[in-house]
């Protein structure tokens, strides 16, 4: 396992690998591809995503999060996987040691990258002015949810369907 | 897990599932049915979505309906076992709702 050399170990002493597929860095990695002559056909995807320490204390747990790649960069959206593979690895003497078994087969390729980098740059394919829009309404839902202005979705969806 | 949405996020579903209804004659419910299955998904498995950003100390994440390619912006409680439904919006440029 050959981590990526963008991966800086300062500041982290302790984080959770988690195995994920990202569309930010899908995209990335597939320009990369191009440039070199590479195919997804011929390559295995396999993300790992390091997110230690996480902005918040509370957000720990969350933090754990994966999905297994597949050819899906060929596409436009990536497939999400539906399971949860996360590792765990520590930084010592600069290095980063895993040591987890994994069912992975020999000599896979797992490339290593900061979960703040792909959230910062990657983190969708909108345009700033969509971001921007998409980040109120968020802001403002979240707002909705600590005021207490929730319901559940599945009564919502059944209201719809009996209107439409 | 429950899956719950905010009144802001019930606002932008009800707009989608009227456009598509009005839109798509032949997939009237397609979007509602794809939310209904990503609700059921994400009820067992709740961090299987993408992970987004952080937004007012929350862990934001995000599930695409791939027919209808809205994305759900969501996160997770833990502690009250809720998953909120913040946001639909639209996966392409342009297709965010405009409430």
């Amino acid at each position: 396992m050959s981590p990526s050399p963008r991966i800086s170990a300062a500041g982290r002493n302790y984080f959770s690998l988690t195995v994920a597929e990202c569309a930010g860095a899908h995209r990335r990695r597939a320009d990369v591809d191009r440039r070199e002559g590479l195919t997804h056909k011929n390559r295995a995807l396999i993300w790992l995503i390091i997110g230690w320490p996480p902005r918040s204390a509370s957000l720990a747990p969350s933090m754990a999060f994966c999905g297994l790649g597949d050819v899906a960069a060929q596409k436009r959206e990536p497939r999400y996987v539906r399971g949860m593979s996360a590792l765990k690895a520590r930084v010592e003497n600069g290095r980063i040691k895993l040591d987890e078994p994994t069912d992975l087969p020999e000599g896979q390729i797992v490339e290593l990258i900061p979960l703040d980098e792909v959230i910062a740059t990657d983190g969708d394919d909108l345009g700033d002015a969509e971001r921007a829009a998409l980040h109120r309404s968020i802001d403002e839902s979240i707002e909705d949810e600590e005021a207490g202005k929730v319901e559940d979705l599945s009564k919502i969806i059944a209201e719809l369907r009996a209107q439409l | 897990m429950k899956v719950r949405a905010t009144g802001r996020a019930k606002r932008e579903i009800a707009r989608a599932a009227l456009w598509w209804s009005k839109n798509r004659p032949e997939a009237l419910l397609l979007f509602l049915d794809e939310l209904a299955a990503a609700e059921r998904f994400l009820s067992t498995a709740p961090i299987s979505g993408q992970i987004y950003g952080y937004r007012k100390n929350r862990l934001i994440r995000r599930w695409l309906l791939e027919k209808t390619e809205y994305h759900l912006y969501f996160s997770v409680n833990r502690e009250a076992q809720v998953i909120m439904l913040h946001s639909v919006w639209g996966a392409r440029r342009g297709r965010g709702p405009k409430l």
